[in-house]
């Protein structure tokens, strides 16, 4: 048989997508409400970006004549510590992007981008590789590395903890001759002594602090708690015998408020210990 | 204004040319369903289907001096704008497939399993077909079949040789035959 003999399938094949009308009254309202912002910008790019990339391309702005710095590392390497209270944005020498977040710190040795391409971090950061195969990127703990050749990623390594969540592309991690592939929407975890392992991370949760959204669906409390105080280096104390089926959309880039939240959709309160540290108390837990 | 409705492409673009700036809005009004659904063959997510092609009209007007390629041809010109926005756009992002992709062999019983078959029916499985090949395949597919676009263009677009193209074509005609033959075998309506 061939796609011939299927009555319309030429008709069919010409439909594709035809069931998307967008509403066109309301496009080009958005339309002008652009073009008066662009005629004020030198930008070319004019698409809608969200409050929170244009706060942080602000601050971005900021932290050239504030905290953040770079210098020579060892051996005329380069550093950059991003001491500020928001994002830093640093471009590699191979036209690799980098979202440094506040506190971590990236390095690259004076050899980058010769026959490959190693940075080291601490902390956490998004990348955007630029595709290289013949020169594959590449980010060590002692006991894993993770290798890609062009992709997006968010990357957070707490001393030999790494963790990798993948918004576009794939990487793989490679420990003891054996590679985890980790693709797109996945989540990739590499800790001393154990196996790589691999989860679905639909709701790309592990770039909040960069995106500025939390989407848990059923999530278990913990785990959700476990990752806003990843991403956000904040320590979240709560009951260990509270634990419940999380759901709903939070606006992640304030995740103070978001605990706030969360601790009201369940009766309790948000009580702040100290800098950086927060109790959930007077939680019902889900009854 | 007057009813813009009445007026030919041609002359709306020598009335933007002149800077009437509601013949911009006209444009939009007649082209921007279409643009999107172009857009969204390539991208496939609604929302930055539309922007890519909000983006265009943005440039349309600020570069409306410089229009004179699209003079009696705006429809083709703008979609042809548009294929070429939408590729930008995946190559900025990295979504120009490096490899060929796996063609899917699992098909959900469950989909097989209604006993009628319609028209509408028929054209959804064809569309969920197109979106279940492989992105290089997907692509090459919808820029030979749906965009117009010659093997050659095809191939300078997404940096492969025009072979292949050729290829990848084959594979996405054997695919879709074989889906839909085992389809029309199990929903048992032959046409």
């Amino acid at each position: 048989m061939n796609t011939s003999d299927i009555k319309g399938f030429d008709q069919h094949v010409s439909s594709y997508k035809e069931g998307f009308t967008p509403d066109s009254t309301g496009a080009l309202a958005r339309l002008h409400a652009q073009m008066e912002k662009s005629t004020i910008k030198t930008d070319s790019v004019v698409r809608p970006i969200n409050r929170f990339r244009w706060l942080s391309a602000a601050a971005v702005v900021l932290l050239l004549v504030t905290a953040g710095y770079f210098l020579l590392a060892g051996e005329g390497g380069t550093e950059y510590n991003n001491t500020s209270d928001a994002p830093m944005a640093v471009a590699l020498p191979d036209g690799t992007k980098v979202l440094l977040q506040e506190g971590s710190t990236l390095s690259y040795p004076v050899d980058y981008n010769d026959t490959e391409r190693h940075v080291d971090l601490s902390g956490q950061a998004f990348f955007e590789v630029h595709k290289d195969k013949d020169r594959p990127f590449l980010v060590n703990t002692s006991e894993t590395e993770l290798r890609v050749t062009g992709t997006a990623f968010n990357l957070r390594i707490n001393g030999e903890e790494m963790e990798v969540e993948v918004s576009e592309g794939s990487v793989e991690l490679h420990r003891q001759g054996h590679i985890t592939p980790v693709k797109a929407r996945q989540c990739g975890i590499a800790v001393p002594g154990k196996k790589c392992t691999r989860m679905e991370a639909t709701n790309l949760n592990r770039h909040a602090w960069r995106t500025g959204t939390l989407t848990f669906d059923s999530m278990p409390l913990s785990l959700a708690l476990k990752t806003i105080s990843n991403n956000f280096g904040l320590e979240i104390k709560v009951p260990t015998t509270c634990d419940f089926p999380l759901t709903g959309n939070f606006d992640g880039k304030n995740p103070i408020a978001v605990l706030e939240t969360i601790a009201a959709m369940d009766g309790g309160n948000l009580k702040q210990l100290a800098v950086d540290r927060y109790q959930l108390s007077d939680m019902v837990c889900g009854k | 204004m007057g009813n813009m409705a009445a007026v030919s492409d041609k002359d709306l673009i020598i009335r933007l040319r002149a800077g009437e700036s509601a013949t911009l809005d006209e444009l939009f009004r007649r082209y921007y369903v279409d643009l999107c659904r172009t857009a969204l063959r390539f991208v496939n997510d609604e929302q930055e289907a539309e922007d890519i092609v909000q983006n265009l009209f943005i440039a349309l007007w600020e570069k409306r001096a410089g229009q004179q390629e699209a003079l009696g041809a705006v429809g083709p010109y703008l979609r042809r704008a548009v294929r070429n926005r939408s590729l930008n756009y995946l190559r900025d992002r990295k979504r120009i497939p490096v490899d060929d992709g796996d063609i899917p062999e699992t098909l959900a019983a469950k989909d097989l399993a209604d006993d009628e078959l319609n028209q509408d029916e028929l054209r959804d499985r064809i569309h969920s077909a197109i979106d279940s090949l492989p992105e290089r395949c997907r692509l090459v597919f919808v820029m030979s079949k749906l965009e117009d676009m010659t093997h050659k263009e095809i191939a300078e677009a997404l940096e492969i040789s025009p072979k292949t193209v050729e290829n990848q074509m084959t594979r996405a005609y054997r695919f879709l035959r074989e889906w839909l033959s085992l389809f029309l075998l199990i929903a048992g309506t032959f046409y």
